[in-house]
């Protein structure tokens, strides 16, 4: 069986208010998923640390926009997903996040 | 003329160096000379997961073998650098070949410190330092058996958590009064050192090793006061010294290590080093020092090449390293003295707390067990050298982060 459609599961994270700004949760698809609140405005990437796979939800360090793994410091930019700073050398799988109904939700392809 | 820049050191120092080169726009002939067969790999895992066989020799590498390629980066691998003419720039090398270089990066990095005892040579006996020597004791203790552990510092204690973990029976013999108290004081040492024994390692503490014995290969190791111990894998891992034989007599200035400036550059201009070897200009600690880190090798390494190819930074870093030992995770930054004021946030009972080191009242170092975050968040105010309220730092309840700029304030606290 083939198909050539993609389908599209939008995947519940929190409500609006239960991810303030300056924060990130997990969301436990596989693989797991990062989503972050940045001045209100909510991104999502990988949440495995490219490097090494520690959770950058759990163990990550917010600061000027960039995701810092905690176990190795590398650093990531949230809104592309792209390196900056090692061990790190690819980027983060990005993730479209969409607000419905006050609630945040990222958008998983299956 | 195309120019030719060489690294000397296929390690994590080498490789970040040469990635920068290419990074800052460098278009010349990159040359990285190692002594070892392999690709440039992170020595972390050699004590833990190749160990436990939770990553495999070739999962450890810094960059994909195509990453060389890609960048035209030329490998001499299992070639030794063997000495240095500073005045023709030529690099000589231990197959008889020599190499021209325009500029050079020193990363030969460090060699296990050999203790002068009988029995080292012994089938059985084993340095921590390589991937080869890794995959050797893994290989080893999966035969299961009596494994001494000579030296309880990070590597050692690290490796002694991995073997016990294995089945394996575990003794370490500490020359101290208590394993990792030269590295984290008596107090946590001690606290790390009860972790260890729960878990079935044996801990002989004021054990002077006095020789090791054997057949075809190793069986017991004596200590000076007459102790024994059988063993059919010995390791000892009591330090490094900095590997310095290519630079001897060549006029680059030695002290401790191989002397750098803030710029990571030699005594001899053009010639630059970076990671285990350099004893570099530590602004926080106002001294030249050497640093063993991952860390410091990873970012020296990038800022030697960044120099080399003139985009001049002084290398200014708070120094920080980890250590895992079983699922305890220690996390140590600046440069934390026994002799300093010691603030705790958390049960020194437990294995989840934090220790801020004050010297004068300036924040100079910190401890975590099981706390990296708090580590990480104590990192710019040592580099700020912040003089915190001591109460403050104690709270578990006050973010740290706000500790350095005077704006915390003491909250009751929470109950």
């Amino acid at each position: 069986m083939t198909t050539t459609e993609k389908s599209e599961n939008l995947v519940r994270v929190c409500a609006v208010g239960e991810l303030a700004p300056g924060n990130v949760t997990r969301v436990n698809t596989q693989p797991p998923i990062a989503v972050y609140n940045i001045d209100g405005e909510f991104y999502a990437t990988a949440d495995w640390c490219s490097h090494d796979k520690s959770s950058l939800a759990d163990e990550g360090f917010i600061e000027d926009g960039q995701i810092e793994c905690g176990w190795h410091f590398a650093k990531f930019c949230i809104k592309t997903g792209a390196v900056t700073a090692p061990p790190a050398s690819a980027p983060l799988a990005k993730y479209a996040v969409q607000v419905v109904d006050d609630a945040v939700y990222v958008v998983v392809e299956s | 003329m195309t120019e030719t820049y060489a690294v000397v050191g296929a390690s994590l120092a080498g490789a970040r160096a040469v990635e920068a080169l290419r990074a800052e726009g460098f278009d010349g002939r990159v040359v990285l000379i190692g002594a070892e067969y392999h690709l440039p790999y992170d020595r972390p895992p050699l004590s833990k997961d190749v160990i436990l066989g939770q990553k495999q020799p070739g999962e450890t590498l810094i960059h994909p073998a195509r990453f060389y390629s890609d960048n035209d980066i030329e490998l001499l691998l299992g070639v030794r650098a063997t000495h240095i003419d500073t005045h023709s720039r030529t690099v000589e090398l231990g197959s008889g070949a020599s190499l021209r270089v325009d500029k050079l990066l020193l990363c030969t990095g460090t060699a296990p410190r050999r203790p002068d005892i009988p029995g080292l040579d012994l089938d059985g006996v084993h340095f921590l330092r390589t991937v080869d020597d890794s995959v050797a004791i893994r290989d080893r203790l999966r035969e299961g058996g009596s494994v001494v552990v000579v030296g309880g510092g990070l590597i050692g204690m690290e490796l002694a958590a991995a073997a016990v973990a294995l089945g394996n029976d575990v003794t370490v013999l500490e020359r101290d009064a208590g394993v990792l108290r030269r590295v984290l004081g008596t107090r946590i040492g001690d606290r790390l050192s009860r972790w260890h024994s729960e878990r079935g390692v044996r801990i002989r503490t004021d054990a002077e090793v006095a020789r090791i014995e054997g057949d075809h290969r190793v069986r017991r190791v004596h200590t000076a006061d007459g102790f024994v111990a059988d063993a059919d894998l010995v390791v000892v891992g009591i330090g490094v010294v900095p590997a310095l034989d290519m630079v001897r007599d060549c006029g680059i200035e030695i002290d401790n290590g191989i002397v750098v400036d803030e710029f990571c550059e030699t005594s001899v201009p053009g010639v630059y080093a970076a990671g285990d070897v350099a004893h570099h200009p530590d602004q926080l600690a106002g001294q030249h020092i050497r640093l063993e880190h991952w860390q410091n090798a990873q970012n020296q390494g990038i800022a030697a090449a960044r120099a080399m190819t003139r985009r001049r930074e002084p290398y200014r870093e708070v120094p920080w390293f980890w250590s895992d030992q079983g699922d305890t995770n220690i996390q140590v930054a600046g440069h934390p003295r026994s002799t300093d004021e010691q603030v705790w946030r958390g049960d020194p009972e437990s294995l989840d707390f934090t220790v801020f080191y004050l010297r004068n009242g300036v924040l100079v170092g910190v401890v975590g067990v099981n706390r990296r975050r708090d580590v990480r968040m104590a990192m710019p105010l040592i580099d700020k050298q912040v003089r915190p309220e001591p109460a403050l730092l104690a709270d578990p309840s006050v973010d740290i982060r706000s500790v350095g700029d005077g704006a915390a304030t003491a909250r009751s606290p929470q109950r």
